[in-house]
């Protein structure tokens, strides 16, 4: 299998140790995987700001960049949701179309390319920890993955999880956390509360963006809380230096 | 005020106000729970919905040819409709056909609330009392309804209690059967003494012309037979085609809206009453109001809704500020969508600029609308259309945001100066992100740098 590694642009800058989490979890399966260097964004932000137009070559580089791979997976959920659309959007040409629609469904979110693709729940991770898990928006209902980042979660050993479904959205939302800025802040404060009230040091989730939000707020706030992406948890400390 | 504006400023009051927070989290999410426990134990509960989505969209996309027989089977049995085209028409064929009236009595209308009947009305002289309970509320506090299915869900009892204390004159409660026993005293002499009933209609099915209107509390069976006059005052795209159709309009809207399997009443009405009792006269009043221009767009499915406020009550900011947020008649995810066709020619009500930025996109409203309407596709495209009409350089910057996509070089340049940045200057660069929050990891390296680093031998 020709498995490629895509990691969204904001990762590569502002939470590489996710990225680095992630290819430390495929190593350690044995994985052939290859870091395609030319990667670039997705393309949602303008797609969400209501510019799909902009948006197209992100989808056509994302094209002529994993084209190749039998499968390709990435640390988020919402950069994933993103591409599996990219075969409806409007103003792309028949070919692009198609390839885009065969290519869409090789494009898998971490969680659920190690449940279903690799078929494998238990990765020996260790994490001492009373940890929150909180699904993200996208993950969740574009991607329909409810059960696969729990599944992973339950196999960890030393972990007291507390399950939170069905919370509000974190508030991220991308644009919507500066257009909207009250309501983005009291929703991140919504859910570190959520995991405060129920006793957690931790906060673990499946989307870079929205750990990269509840984590700056937890930062600005003080709070003794680690926000953490599920791949961090599971590839554990970084014991190769 | 512009909607986005207006929406900021509820919500720093709302970060103040205790109560409005408790009560706001407390009806939706309890809506919530009533809602999720019933659509798990009905059977087939998505295929229902699916269906029912359908049937909606069958009447919306043939919306004309089902109005107008509806409108031939009405008549026929001697109710009168009336078609008005915007907001002061309306008003003015409920003005006229009250001329004579002293006092009405109204059932829940938001298509009422949409085109200010209730001030008309009283303008021309007419005493109008609600007696939907938490209509009754909002009038007795002089407020518009916070939610379209539940108007006085910001308030808790306490604030019922001391509204009630203060107007009606009773010994102050909290105790909601006393406080409900109070308005229905109240209300009831009223009911006796009104010359007009005004109800909406949730319903009119063209195949028999038969107008049908749920509640729960029997003030809109007392509207719609006490008076010698009933006027029903409807949306025009409320029809459903077939009879059979109500089979899962009418379990669907009261699970969504409500929490509950079924409303206490169900209202038909198909004709005036022959003789004695009940109305004689009984008229429909359909407004278009914006309606017609919708269904012409792409983006009609959105008059498929059947307003039962699920959407609403599963909005993450909705449920912060209430419908009182939005300053204007239809809140949350729906009111997104419809208000710029809906109140645009209403006086009073121009929506200054869209909505469609109070939004994180996060879905929870298309997960939920029983009619599947696909609500955060919609308003991601109403943002297309307030986009293309607004700033040259926001279309520039997306532009130009795309064509770096295309060049990873450039593109992993722009990051590296976003890192190497100084916190300082990035700061009062994204104050809108900085205040409130820290800025993520400053000058640190990239993860292919990291990566290179850890495979190099």
């Amino acid at each position: 299998m020709r498995l490629g590694l895509f990691i969204p642009c904001f990762v590569e800058h502002l939470r590489p140790q996710t990225g680095l989490a992630t290819a430390r979890l495929l190593d350690r399966m044995g994985l052939d995987w290859t870091y395609p260097e030319n990667q670039t964004c997705c393309g949602q932000p303008a797609f969400n700001a209501g510019h799909p137009k902009e948006c197209l070559p992100a989808a056509r580089h994302f094209l002529s960049t994993f084209r190749d791979f039998d499968a390709v997976v990435a640390p988020s959920g919402s950069c994933v949701a993103m591409v599996r659309r990219y075969p409806k959007m409007e103003g792309l040409l028949p070919g692009e179309a198609s390839a885009l629609a065969e290519l869409a469904p090789r494009v898998f979110e971490l969680s659920n390319f190690l449940v279903e693709r690799l078929h494998r729940v238990n990765f020996g991770a260790r994490l001492d920890a009373r940890a929150a898990f909180q699904d993200s928006c996208h993950a969740l209902r574009d991607l329909g993955l409810r059960e696969e980042p729990r599944m992973l979660l339950a196999a960890v050993e030393g972990l007291d999880l507390v399950d939170q479904p069905d919370l509000d959205c974190c508030g991220f939302g991308g644009v919507y956390s500066v257009k909207m800025p009250e309501f983005s802040l009291m929703q991140a404060d919504a859910r570190l509360a959520a995991a405060q009230d129920a006793g957690c040091d931790t906060l673990i989730g499946t989307e870079p963006s929205c750990l990269m939000h509840l984590g700056s707020r937890a930062e600005h706030r003080e709070l003794p809380l680690r926000v953490m992406h599920l791949a961090e948890v599971l590839a554990g400390e970084d014991h190769e230096g | 005020m512009k909607a986005d504006l207006h929406l900021r400023l509820a919500a720093r009051a709302a970060a103040d106000d205790h109560d409005l927070r408790e009560n706001l989290e407390r009806a939706t999410g309890l809506s919530l729970e009533k809602r999720k426990k019933l659509t798990e134990e009905i059977p087939n509960y998505e295929s229902q919905r699916k269906q029912l989505g359908k049937i909606r969209r069958e009447s919306v996309t043939h919306l004309e040819p089902l109005l107008e027989e509806a409108v031939m089977r009405l008549e026929a049995a001697g109710i009168r409709c009336h078609m008005a085209e915007g907001a002061e028409e309306a008003r003015q064929i409920v003005r006229d056909l009250c001329s004579e009236a002293k006092l009405v009595v109204k059932g829940k209308s938001m298509v009422s609330e949409e085109i200010g009947l209730n001030a008309a009305l009283e303008e021309a002289g007419v005493e109008v009392m609600e007696t939907d309970l938490g209509e009754f509320i909002v009038q007795l506090r002089d407020e518009a309804p916070s939610h379209i299915t539940a108007p006085a869900l910001h308030l808790n009892r306490r604030q019922i209690g001391r509204l009630f204390e203060k107007e009606l004159g009773i010994p102050y409660s909290e105790d909601p059967e006393t406080l409900t026993a109070a308005a229905r005293a109240h209300l009831r002499e009223k009911f006796m003494q009104a010359d007009v009933g005004i109800t909406g209609a949730n319903f009119v099915v063209a195949e028999t012309g038969t107008a049908i209107i749920v509640e729960n509390e029997g003030n809109i069976s007392l509207s719609s037979t006490v008076p010698p006059m009933h006027i029903m005052i409807t949306g025009i795209e409320k029809i459903l085609p077939r009879t059979l159709d109500l089979d899962l309009a009418l379990r669907l809207l009261p699970v969504n809206g409500t929490g509950q399997r079924a409303t206490s009443y169900v209202s038909m009405i198909t004709a005036p009453a022959p003789t004695g009792s009940g109305p004689q006269r009984v008229h429909v009043v359909f407004l278009d109001n914006g309606r017609r221009k919708l269904a012409a767009r792409p983006d009609a499915i959105a008059l498929a809704c059947i307003r039962c406020g699920a959407c609403l009550n599963v909005c993450p900011l909705f449920r912060r500020v209430g419908g009182h947020g939005y300053g204007s008649v239809y809140p949350g995810p729906i009111g997104i969508l419809t208000t710029p066709f809906l109140l645009d020619k209403a006086d009073g009500h121009e929506p200054e600029g869209s909505m469609s930025d109070a939004c994180s996109l996060c879905e929870a409203c298309a997960e939920i609308c029983p009619v599947v309407i696909p609500l955060p596709d919609l308003i991601r495209e109403a943002r297309g259309e307030k986009a293309a009409k607004g700033s040259w350089l926001e279309r520039r910057l997306w532009r130009s945001f795309g064509r770096l996509t295309v060049h990873p070089r450039l593109f992993r340049m722009m990051g590296w100066l976003g890192r190497k940045t100084p916190g300082a200057f990035l700061r009062g660069a994204t104050p809108a992100w900085s205040q409130g929050r820290s800025l993520p990891r400053q000058g640190g390296s990239s993860f292919r740098s990291l990566l290179a680093e850890r495979r190099r031998p």
